[in-house]
């Protein structure tokens, strides 16, 4: 019994000093990493900054990127040059950007992190997917397809967005095809990561929402949405008739996004679907839309059974011309409801604007506001 | 006869203390295997850092807009900074909402005051049966910020009114005498951007007192001057950076703490939302949840992340600190009798085969266990029944373990995140790892105590700290 008492503490006594001597150690590396790095940063900084000022009018010399080639081989002076030409990727934006990709290729840092790619250590995998992304070169298309079917969520997204800011269509239309369902990544990083596809989005956007996974279909149709270019809205519509929940509601978003109001009627039919998420879309849609056909309608979905239907049936009803009429008419009448809900909107600084400037112009006795405040006395009451 | 008796008596107080002393040794096994974990654990995080898109996802539409609820009884010392710090947050999209639990101070006056809100006459769903909201009180200068004013009904209960009363996916409960950093949210919220079966996540909780606070934010982080907050830092350090860290590498964190949580929306309301009757509502959820999800064989993660800051008070005299642990104690129990049929059931997986056993074992009946060891083996050397040795040996190795396991934790801290780069913070940091064990951690274990014997008493009961204010510097 003493023994193993004994042997513990000795035990992790050990551990505390391991960990402790590791500790010091890391930071005395990091410092003299540190001095190391500072040695060689102005130099190379200085020599990097001149080329990339001459970048646009001038080519980068044999004997300059040899210089550069040969500081890679220096663990220190290729993470000088690798921080400086992330941080000339991440602000310099346009034609600079292409001779930027063509210099990190030509120095072999695009050959170095695309090595990279096939470490064991997946952190340095997706580090590295990054690297590529943000240099967007074409070079790596080629290995960062195979690492779609990694398990790892940091190197899925990394690749994937990877891929999206490098922007070639069939790579990136290629990764999409191959992910499973069974996709780990969120549909809001999925959207992000189809925001941010630099290539010809149009073309990506007319092969990608019919693909048979309803999941990656309904991301494109949003992303599309966002980016709000009606070329694709004809067939966009196509899918507010879909039967799958989550592609209906994405293409009613698009089409709400881009603002064409060619399918309100279609929009005002799917008032009536049968499940709530696509009323309740379909209510705020209405809203972006701005047509007066969607009225009534709306006022209609004012006595839905679903609370977030009606929540949204009012905040489009009011911010529709000729909205507020309506909502005076249902201030008079029996559906205790759609007054609570229109009330509720009418009490956002959105909605109380919209009160203000409906008193100031229509002519009704008595003004919308003395009406909002009696409905309330009497409720307090 | 009588020597029979006398025989059998010291046969099994000798029995006990062997049982004490092995009791001893497997918990502070298993704290030196969660400090191992957590070290690996920590090192992985720091490395995905380096990768992680949350910089772009701060400007991002696609980030995920967040309710973030205040829950506040009498906290009207700290509740007005509190809300304009939690306004001033860099996020895309959110909403403050402010529960005021039938506060008996100026809590709700304060607010309003402050704020120059005005009572709306908002509809409430009462999506999770809740005590009366007595008015929803709304700037339409400010729209982020709702007051709820509700009747009393507690913690839990003010947290399910926000939820009934919250407009985005995720929620977050934060206490009304905490602060944030002005990345927290990003980062508690990038879990569930990147895996979609993020339920639930809980970040690290640090100790404001002594640190600099300028308009609601904490601009220099600094140690303590009260001697009992600075056990307490140490404390905090050992219990998120080992223990949460330790249990989220294997999947089992049934903890993710009141003072800074996010949750999504959905997933909480299914399993009915925070329990009532119950003053250790953030376990018992979390316990709530895991229960919920394997029972359903639903894929779900509840994940803990090191450095979504938040910062907090920590009671500066014993009578707060011995309610604050005693409220914890009785927590812990309720959740694990609530939830006893997921002990050492395989149905419930790790969860059920390592997690709940471990805080049956240790963190429940631990307490009583160090208590009678504290008074048993000095009692049976005196009685002349334990050797100097065995006696010597149980003293050492009970102080050592425990500073051995502070040193490792405040090293974690210095590795990882250094909030405590000088060498007089590490210096102060090491001395009172080591005078902990010397009294203080001893005193909590009364205290806990003192929870389990009064458990059936008060494990309704709602307790009251008296908070000071945030010191504007």
């Amino acid at each position: 019994m003493e023994l193993i008492v004994l042997y513990s503490i000795i035990l992790f006594s050990i551990l505390i000093i391991a960990l402790f001597l590791y500790l010091v150690a890391e930071k005395i590396y990091a410092e003299y990493k540190e001095k190391r790095k500072q040695k060689y940063q102005e130099s190379i900084s200085s020599l990097l900054d001149g080329i990339i000022s001459e970048l646009d009018e001038k080519e980068v010399t044999d004997v300059q990127i040899s210089i550069l080639s040969n500081y890679l081989k220096d663990k220190t002076k290729r993470e000088v040059i690798e921080e400086r030409m992330l941080f000339y990727f991440e602000n310099f934006k346009g034609s600079i950007s292409t001779r930027l990709t063509k210099l990190a290729e030509d120095i072999g840092l695009v050959d170095y992190e695309i090595k990279k790619l096939n470490s064991r250590d997946l952190h340095e995998v997706a580090l590295a997917a990054r690297h590529l992304g943000a240099m967007r070169s074409k070079k790596a298309i080629a290995k960062l397809l195979e690492l779609i079917y990694l398990e790892h969520v940091g190197v899925k997204y990394n690749v994937l967005m990877a891929l999206a800011r490098i922007g070639d269509e069939e790579a990136f239309i290629e990764a999409f095809k191959r992910l499973t369902e069974s996709i780990p990544l969120s549909e809001r990083s999925l959207v992000e990561i189809a925001d941010s596809f630099e290539g010809d989005k149009i073309y990506v956007y007319r092969k990608l929402i019919y693909i048979d996974d309803d999941f990656i279909s309904s991301i494109f149709i949003k992303s599309a949405g966002n980016y709000k270019d009606t070329m694709l809205a004809d067939e966009i519509a196509l899918f507010l008739t879909s039967e799958n929940k989550e592609k209906k509601i994405a293409a009613m978003k698009a089409l709400g996004n881009m603002g064409d109001n060619r399918y309100v009627e279609a929009i005002i039919s799917l008032l009536e679907d049968e499940d709530w998420e696509v009323r309740a879309i379909a209510a705020k849609v209405l809203g972006q839309m701005q047509s007066e056909k969607a009225l009534v309608p709306l006022a209609v979905a004012l006595s839905d059974r679903e609370w977030y239907v009606r929540y949204n049936a009012a905040n489009s009803l009011i911010s529709i011309e000729g909205g507020m009429d309506i909502v005076y008419d249902i201030l008079d009448g029996q559906d205790k409801f759609a007054k609570d809900i229109i009330i509720a909107v009418l009490e956002t600084s959105y909605g109380w604007d919209k009160v203000l400037e409906y008193d100031k112009f229509a002519d009704r006795n008595p003004r919308l506001s003395e009406k909002i405040r009696k409905y309330i006395e009497e409720k307090d009451r | 006869m009588i020597n029979m008796h006398t025989l059998f008596l010291r046969e099994m107080v000798l029995k006990f203390n062997y049982f004490i002393i092995y009791y001893v040794l497997v918990i502070n096994f298993i704290y030196f295997l969660q400090l191992i974990l957590a070290a690996f654990k920590l090192n992985d995080y720091i490395r995905k850092i380096r990768y992680s898109d949350y910089q772009k996802y701060k400007v991002s539409d696609n980030m995920l807009p967040i309710s973030i609820l205040v829950p506040a009884y009498n906290e009207e010392e700290t509740i007005v900074e509190n809300i304009k710090s939690l306004l001033a947050l860099n996020y895309p999209k959110f909403e403050v909402i402010v529960i005021n639990d039938g506060s008996k101070d100026n809590t709700l006056k304060k607010v309003i005051e402050a704020f120059d809100l005005v009572k709306v006459n908002q509809p409430v769903r009462y999506r999770i049966k809740t005590n009366k909201i007595k008015g929803i009180y709304r700037n339409i200068e400010l729209p982020q910020l709702i007051l709820v004013d509700k009747e009393n009904g507690g913690k839990a209960d003010a947290l399910n009114a926000g939820i009934n009363i919250a407009n985005f996916p995720v929620i977050t409960s934060i206490d009304a005498d905490s602060i944030l950093e002005s990345d927290s949210l990003v980062r508690v919220i990038m879990p569930f951007i990147e895996d979609k079966k993020t339920i639930a996540v809980g970040g690290i909780v640090r100790i404001a007192n002594g640190s600099t606070i300028q308009r609601g934010r904490v601009v220099n982080i600094d140690l303590p001057q009260s001697r009992l907050a600075m056990f307490q830092v140490v404390e905090y350090l050992r219990a998120f950076l080992t223990g949460r860290i330790g249990w989220d590498s294997i999947n089992a964190l049934l903890i993710v703490s009141g003072a800074f949580g996010a949750f999504r929306k959905d997933a909480v309301i299914e399993v009915g939302g925070y329990a009532r009757n119950t003053i250790g509502e953030d376990m018992e959820l979390v316990v709530k949840l895991h229960e919920y999800f394997l029972r359903n064989k639903r894929p779900y993660r509840i994940k803990f992340i090191p450095d979504p800051v938040c910062w907090t008070q920590a009671p500066e005299r014993i009578k707060d600190l011995r309610g604050q642990r005693r409220r914890w104690q009785i927590g812990l129990m309720d959740s694990l009798f609530k939830h006893k049929r997921m002990f050492f059931n395989p149905r419930y997986k790790q969860i059920g085969m390592i997690g709940v056993p471990y805080f049956w074992l240790f963190e429940m009946i631990g307490p009583v266990i160090e208590f009678l060891g504290y008074i048993l083996i000095p009692l049976a050397y005196f009685l002349g029944l334990l050797n100097v040795k065995y006696f010597i040996l149980f003293l050492v190795a009970s102080i050592l373990y425990g500073v051995l396991l502070s040193l490792g934790a405040i090293l974690l801290e210095e590795y990882t995140f250094n909030k405590y780069p000088s060498l007089k913070q590490l210096l102060k940091l090491s001395f009172y790892g080591v005078l902990e064990n010397f009294g203080y951690r001893q005193m909590t274990t009364l205290f806990r105590i003192e929870g389990i014997v009064r458990f059936r008493e008060m494990k309704h009961s709602w307790g009251e700290i008296k908070r000071k204010g945030f010191q504007e510097k």
